[in-house]
């Protein structure tokens, strides 16, 4: 009998709030989904979420909450290794900390000492400072870096009130990026052209094989395409492109999916905002940690080459990767559509 | 290895009992019980905050625990008069009373119990003391979690996260009593608490039991897989430091050798046959750290 299979909690079945948020309309929305949840309440979110020694890979199993504050530092400026898409003032932000799927590669497990989700439920101080900074200049904002907020939507309605303040803001342009696939979201979300959707895509064979609790390769694509065809900006991101044997025929099987998926939409990969393309790079502090913290994972224990402090593949096989999968897109798409590091 | 903390003899005795556990003839100042196959080793703390830790500190560094390893205190506790004498909790969240600070042991597993906090206190709460405490809380927070009085949890967890995280650590505490009657047993009384107490917990050990019975399960399932995965590992790294010594790996080379190997071991690619076919060239071994680095460079084009 393999006792771990059947003993763990599922996910949410604890969620720590923050004394000072337990009476916010957000947090009691947020809480009226789990009505068995056992509620525990916490000064503060970084006494759960900090703790020493977690286990970040065995709380994935039995992912908790924690619902909290952001009091300062809501916007960060873009790293080097995230692309930018052309934009000027390029920044991020994280209304959420971490995901509530399970990538082995993903740097989040390097980046945080938890497994667990924390929820800022004060968005109206982001939307309140954002609004300053608005006044003076335009930004390139990506709301789903350290999470997945489109996976949560249904339990934030997060994605949601970002459209719809970037519906006031024309000179606010909003990147919310997924592995998620869940079609009946583009009932509930504005249309609006300065909002774009980017769908992380992986071949199946690497999803199966790196990417626990995502939806499958179909199921995104056969989301992005509906979304595109309803008429919202959709971006593809085939990044990070993962190393494995067959990778060649793997992204092959990929791309001819796609080519059906367009074909049975009347669309054409031209209609998508764009395309971005980028092998596997991480930073060496994470890295380290995530091998100590998957040490079976071949894509954790990939011999990595560091080039300045960013783990990378040899540069013959960044190169083959990404021109093999580039020439297929510009078959398909203006060249200039396409974006990789 | 499932470690069991208990304060009191009384409350080890229905676990030793079950796991047929026997006194271990050690050197540490604490009594010791363990099973014939080291699955289970249960430890008499004494009473308090100071004796607790010292016990887990000990205990910890003779027998360390790995990553593998979970600590369990279980004991008696005092709980409001809402709640039933024999009632078991699993704690969520422990309070040391005299510095205010909190600890909350993950709550990963599944398990049959209520849950509760655990406020840790320097000693026995007195049923008017825990009443008022209980009405203050009410004034103070909307939750109706259910709030228990001990003396070690805080303590143990503070301890033991030297060595445990807190994934590893389960705090398992059953109502006793609702607090001392009026501040001071008299000798009669400790009599009868000390039986009513046995009786308590002789009830509930068909429960306590089988909870430990299933962390046992966990922690020998989590040792199997560890073990299985280091000898993977050692073989690996035993292939590679062969392979480094006739390759003149300097110890930056060696460790990306030690890389390579893993990764391949992880991917099942038989290494065996290439690394052979340079030993039959006669490329192996490598006149020198030259040639041993254009072999690795080689080795690493294998990827490609």
């Amino acid at each position: 009998m393999n006792s771990k299979e059947i003993c763990y909690n599922p996910k949410f079945t604890h969620i720590y709030v923050e004394n000072r948020v337990y009476d916010h309309p957000r947090t009691q929305e947020i809480l009226a989904h789990f009505p068995r949840a056992e509620i525990i309440r916490i000064e503060h979110y970084k006494d759960v979420f900090n703790r020493r020694r977690q286990d970040v890979v065995t709380q994935h199993l039995s992912q908790n909450l924690i619902l909290a504050a952001k009091k300062e530092n809501y916007f960060y400026e873009g790293a080097p290794v995230c692309q930018s898409f052309g934009n000027e003032n390029f920044y991020y932000c994280s209304t959420m900390m971490n995901c509530v799927f399970d990538c082995s590669y993903c740097y989040l497990k390097g980046m945080y000492p938890s497994g667990n989700l924390v929820i800022f439920v004060n968005l109206e101080d982001y939307f309140e400072a954002l609004d300053e900074i608005l006044k003076d200049k335009s930004m390139y904002l990506c709301i789903s870096y350290d999470a997945d907020l489109l996976a949560m939507e249904s339990v934030t309605g997060y994605a949601e009130l970002w459209a719809e303040f970037a519906g006031k803001h024309r000179n606010l342009k909003l990147e919310i990026r997924t592995k998620s696939a869940r079609t009946a979201m583009w009932e509930e979300l504005p249309c609006l052209s300065n909002v774009i959707y980017a769908f992380t895509l992986a071949p199946q064979q690497m999803i199966t094989a790196c990417e626990r609790k995502t939806p499958s390769a179909g199921a995104r694509i056969e989301c992005a395409l509906s979304g595109l065809s309803k008429g919202f900006p959709v971006r593809l991101c085939f990044d990070p492109m993962i190393y494995q044997k067959n990778w060649r025929e793997d992204y092959g099987e990929l791309v001819r999916d796609l080519d059906q998926a367009f074909a049975a939409h009347g669309l054409s990969m031209n209609q998508l905002t764009d395309a971005s393309v980028g092998t596997f790079r991480i930073s060496q502090d994470y890295i380290k940690k995530i091998r100590k913290m998957e040490p079976v994972s071949p894509v954790a224990q990939f011999p990595y080459v560091n080039v300045g402090g960013v783990y990378q593949y040899p540069k013959e096989l960044i190169e083959q990767m990404e021109s093999y999968l580039i020439g297929e897109l510009e078959k398909r798409m203006d060249r200039e559509k396409i974006f990789h590091e | 290895m499932l470690t069991i903390y208990c304060a009191l003899y009384g409350e080890a005795q229905e676990i030793i009992h079950t796991f047929q556990l026997k006194k271990e003839i050690g050197q540490t100042h604490f009594q010791v019980f363990s099973d014939e196959e080291k699955s289970v080793r249960l430890v008499i703390t004494g009473v308090g905050a100071i004796a607790a830790a010292s016990a887990v500190a000990e205990i910890s560094a003779v027998y360390p625990p790995g990553r593998e390893g979970f600590l369990l205190n279980f004991g008696t506790c005092a709980a409001g008069g809402e709640v039933s004498e024999g009632e078991i909790f699993l704690c969520n969240k422990l309070t040391e009373e005299c510095s205010g600070r909190t600890f909350y042991p993950d709550m990963i597993y599944r398990h049959p119990f209520r849950e509760a906090e655990a406020v840790s206190c320097a000693r026995v709460k007195t049923s008017a003391e825990i009443r008022e405490a209980g009405e203050h809380r009410e004034k103070e927070e909307t939750d109706r979690s259910v709030q228990l009085y001990d003396m070690e949890s805080a303590a143990i967890y503070q301890a033991g996260s030297y060595s445990y995280g807190p994934h590893q650590m389960f705090f398992l505490k059953v109502v006793s009593d609702h607090g001392e009657a009026d501040g001071s047993f008299q000798k009669k009384t400790v009599y009868d608490f000390r039986t009513r107490l046995t009786e308590i917990l002789k009830d509930a050990a068909p429960e306590f039991c089988a909870y430990m019975e299933s962390l046992r399960n966990i922690c020998l399932e989590n040792e199997k897989t560890g073990a299985k995965q280091s000898a993977l590992k050692k073989e690996a790294e035993a292939d590679a430091a062969v392979l480094g010594e006739e390759m003149h790996c300097s110890t930056v080379m060696h460790r990306e050798l030690q890389q390579l190997l893993w990764y391949w071991k992880l991917t099942r690619v038989d290494y065996h046959t290439i690394i052979n076919e340079y030993r039959r060239q006669g490329y192996l071994p490598a006149k020198d750290k030259r040639e041993g680095k254009k072999i690795l460079d080689e080795l690493k084009g294998n990827l490609l």
